[in-house]
């Protein structure tokens, strides 16, 4: 009884604390110490160490909005538009609530329309005070959201934040935009919702129909998953792009394309041209990654045309080798420039800036010390994805070395640490844990990339190469600030030294501008497996590169002279622009190069002098003069100035090398077969993304710059590109909207 | 039927979030003792609020109230989660504040680690009704509440906790 009388007395007293008023004078002292401490326990504030405050606000907030839109269209009467094809919306509801449910909830989400479409999602999922009551139609989309465009917005916002280049209002503006556009589409949707089968509308509402019918099947039961993949060929992955069965019979009981747009890719506009006087400098990271091509790849060959974010055009010029000098001397890289006119723009020239990382013979590569993080999670199974990734680290299995250690570490499924640190002579150990790998189960993919990084710091080799390589289909199972998580932790790693190697595979709900920033956070690179032969590509013969940085925060800035440039537009690496301060500034992270890689930049540039129809013209400033060139740069030849900056990977401080580059009047017939083949990858993409500074560019006449560029062929990428151009040309004349 | 948003939903939801995010996070590290998690929590919950947000009655309980029984649940789900997951064992990896060294020993750095890992040594069902106390402000009638126990209970709680902990703990005995 004493004690209960106490406690009371204790939480009176403690009330008083916490508002701030004074406590009684007669207190025990016990009893004042414990106030005291309790004074000092409410004190604690731990808010100053969350990440996710701003990027979970800006989302939330772009939901808030979403949900506002919607209500309006409610209002508008678009609801018994919907009802009076209630039969229709009733087959669909369940299909499409699930397409609209978020990521994170969208499994959970799932599981529950299968057994009991109707019922929403509230039903079961423990959302407590926020359980919903939504039924099918209008109701219940108040606040679908998340598709993945809207999921990319946000990833904006970290990366953004990478490159010190964003903020995240502008990622928010994004993704409303974003929003607004869905907006559309589910307006279109619904009205097709009332039309039935037919063309147009009706395309547009099978395509959506698909998409919940995948959405459903892919409730990570095996089955499901079977089923999502004989639905991947020839899905429409933007809604005019529908192509197929018309009706909703058919569209209900046949195998259905999933299309793309579960897959996550950031939104990317392309940089505009700059006036160079205005904006004398261009600065970004280099970046060798060559994802976007395989990914593109993979589309195409499933008979779809990729969606334009799908396409970064700097990933398609440096998916091929191009052959570079080796350095010489103290620079761990080789620099070469060449300029032309521009093949799609004869006013315009073209210049090409290559870099290429020392190659370093496989015998004296350090010692390696790799964990696989193999997602072994439901949506991994099947042999383009688990398979595929198993295949190919049995391939890099058979280059190890006795001094090498490999773990492989599993998330999802049966057990976290598959294989314990064993030396590269035992490759029949390897080999058979590779093999007992099995798909199931949910994925926590923090949880996994922690142990990973456990495992690599505990057999961290001093003077080696230590590395985590993430095999995943990228759909983790983690909340909204996973992004947020992983990011804190591989920041963090990186730091000490073991970097982050992420291997994409998988379609329909692959995360690829997660995967992206996930390998640029963690100082590593990212490549999308898309059959075995990608995987020999890039786990054997690019092993070296892939596994080994030779420098690290590479940096480029070109100073144009405005003297001999009008205005100037670098082609793609839309992600890696930085700002001008960035350049010099240590602390800025940016990308790596690995041995033997390397790295193409295209400039197109409008000379001097010509007629510069690139940029809307500006009234002359009433309050300033211009700038004028400095003396002697009119004289000068020079097109430019490039300077890089590079870090040696144990280095924080950086090295810089600068090169200037003359005008020459070449025509573009005189230029290399490198270049001309960089621009023909580039000018593939640009035509794939509707660029509107494409020029003269089409199918065609990409394919013809690629035929001049079919030099250094042995491994037969280029000649597959030729092929791929054309299989592009069908598809998008198959569509009937010419580009 | 969920009634609409006023006509400025966003803006009332970010001040909303704005002004409740610090004390749902400081809620959900002091319960589950991790930054990360307390990240992922204080996120779902707000998402949970925003879904929610319409069905709030003004007539039933408090905003405060409201939201800390979201919080509170997203920290039971999460806790079920892990669980069910083969990961329960693995500690997740926090960036401990030891590892900077007894070098940087600033006064109120040590007091914040102290009085964290006093609370790591708390049941849980007494780590909840702290947790809720000293982060959420609610009061012991409506902790008791939420956690089925009576008010004297969680006085009781509440208070055996801070005398265990101020004892426990007498580098912090001011």
């Amino acid at each position: 009884m004493d004690e209960i009388m106490e406690a009371e007395r204790f939480s009176a007293e403690l009330d008083k604390v916490l508002s701030g008023r004074p406590v009684a004078a007669d207190l025990d002292p016990e009893l004042a110490k414990d106030l005291a401490f309790a004074a000092r326990l409410s004190a604690l504030d731990y808010s100053g160490e969350s990440r996710s405050k701003g990027p979970a606000k800006a989302k939330l907030l772009a939901k808030a909005e979403e949900g506002r839109l919607r209500a309006m269209l409610r209002r508008a009467g678009v609801r018994p538009l919907v009802l009076a094809g209630a039969s229709l919306a009733l087959i669909l509801a369940p299909f499409f609530m699930s397409w609209i449910a978020s990521d994170r909830f969208e499994r959970s989400a799932l599981a529950l329309f299968a057994p009991r479409q109707s019922k929403g999602w509230g039903g079961g999922h423990p959302f407590g005070a926020g359980s919903g009551d939504y039924s099918g139609g209008g109701g219940g989309l108040y606040f679908g959201s998340g598709s993945s465009p809207y999921e990319s917005g946000n990833n904006n916002i970290a990366a953004g934040g990478a490159i010190g280049g964003t903020g995240g209002s502008k990622s928010v503006g994004e993704s409303l935009g974003y929003l607004r556009a869905k907006e559309r589409q589910l307006n279109d949707m619904r009205l097709g919702a009332v039309k039935g089968s037919g063309s147009g509308g009706g395309g547009m509402n099978l395509v959506r129909q698909n998409h919940a019918f995948r959405g459903t099947a892919g409730g990570r039961t095996p089955g499901g998953l079977d089923e999502t993949k004989k639905a991947g060929a020839n899905a429409g992955d933007s809604f005019n792009r529908a192509s197929g069965p018309s009706g909703l019979n058919s569209a209900a009981s046949q195998p259905i394309p999933a299309p793309s747009d579960r897959e996550g890719y950031s939104f990317s506009a392309e940089n505009p041209f700059q006036k160079a006087s205005d904006h004398p400098l261009s600065t970004f990271s280099i970046d060798v990654d060559a994802a976007s091509y395989s990914n593109s790849r993979r589309i195409l060959n499933e008979g779809r045309l990729p969606p334009a974010d799908a396409v970064r055009l700097e990933e398609f010029i440096n998916y091929f080798k191009y052959s570079y000098p080796e350095p010489q001397g103290e620079h761990p890289f080789s620099i070469t420039t060449e300029v032309a006119a521009c093949p799609w723009n004869g006013a315009h020239k073209l210049v090409r800036v290559g870099l290429k990382g020392k190659s370093i013979a496989k015998e004296s590569l350090p010692p390696n010390n790799l964990v696989f993080l193999i997602d072994s999670s439901g949506s991994m199974m099947g042999a383009d994805r688990l398979g595929l990734v198993q295949a190919g680290l049995r391939l890099l299995v058979e280059q190890l070395r006795k001094e090498d250690r490999i773990s492989i570490v599993t998330y999802a499924g049966s057990a976290g640490l598959v294989l314990p640190p064993t030396s590269g002579a035992k490759k029949a150990d390897i080999l058979a844990a590779l093999d007992r790998l099995t798909a199931g189960g949910s994925t926590a993919g923090g949880a996994g990339i922690q142990l990973a990084y456990k495992v690599a710091a505990e057999n961290f080799i001093k003077k080696g190469n230590n590395r985590v390589i993430l095999a995943t289909d990228g759909d983790f199972n983690v909340g909204v600030t996973s992004d947020g998580e992983l990011t804190r932790l591989i920041e963090e790693k990186r730091e000490h030294g073991v970097f982050l190697t992420v291997l994409g595979v998988g379609s329909g709900n692959y995360q690829d501008a997660k995967m992206e920033q996930l390998a640029d956070k963690g100082n590593g690179n990212y490549a999308y497996l898309d059959d075995i032969m990608e995987a020999q590509k890039v786990l054997v013969k690019e092993m070296g590169g892939t596994l080994l940085t030779i420098a690290k925060d590479v940096k480029l800035q070109v100073e144009f002279n405005p003297a001999r440039v009008s205005s100037y537009k670098l082609i793609g690496y839309e992600n890696r622009v930085l700002a001008a301060q960035d350049f010099n500034d240590d602390k800025k992270d940016a990308g790596e190069l690995g041995a033997g890689h390397t790295v193409t930049a295209l400039y197109e540039i409008v000379p001097a002098g010509v007629k510069d129809d690139t940029l809307p013209s500006v009234d002359p400033l009433k309050y300033q003069a211009p700038v004028a060139p400095a003396p002697g740069a009119s004289a000068s030849k020079e097109l430019f100035t490039v300077k890089f900056r590079y870090k040696k990977p144990k280095e924080t401080k950086s090295r810089l090398i600068s090169r200037p580059l003359a005008d020459e009047d070449r025509e573009w017939s005189q230029a290399s077969p490198d270049f001309k083949f960089a621009a023909a990858a580039a000018g593939f993409g640009m035509v794939l993304r509707g660029s509107k500074t494409k020029g003269t560019l089409d199918y065609d006449k990409v394919r013809a710059m690629a035929q001049e560029g079919l030099v250094n062929d042995e491994d037969g990428y280029r000649s597959e590109m030729v092929r791929l151009i054309a299989k592009a040309k069908q598809l998008d004349a198959a569509r009937g909207t010419s580009r | 039927m969920p009634t609409d948003m006023s006509d400025k939903p966003t803006a009332e939801f970010s001040e909303f979030y704005s002004s409740w995010f610090d004390r749902v996070y400081n809620y959900a590290r002091g319960r589950t003792g991790s930054a990360t998690r307390a990240d992922e929590i204080a996120a779902d919950t707000f998402e949970r609020a925003l879904r929610a947000w319409p069905k709030f009655d003004a007539k039933r309980g408090d905003r405060r109230t409201w939201l800390f029984t979201i919080a509170f649940r997203s920290v039971a789900d999460h806790f079920r989660a892990e669980k069910r997951g083969v990961w329960s064992s693995l500690e997740l990896i926090e960036p401990a504040d030891a590892a900077k060294g007894p070098a940087k020993e600033a006064e109120a750095a040590d007091e914040k680690r102290l009085l964290t890992a006093a609370l790591d040594g708390l049941e849980d069902e007494a780590r909840e009704v702290v947790s809720l106390r000293f982060f959420s402000g609610m009061t012991n009638r409506a902790i008791g509440d939420l956690l089925g126990l009576s008010e004297s209970n969680v006085a009781v709680i509440l208070f055996r906790s801070i005398r265990k902990l101020r004892r426990n703990f007498p580098a912090l005995e001011a």
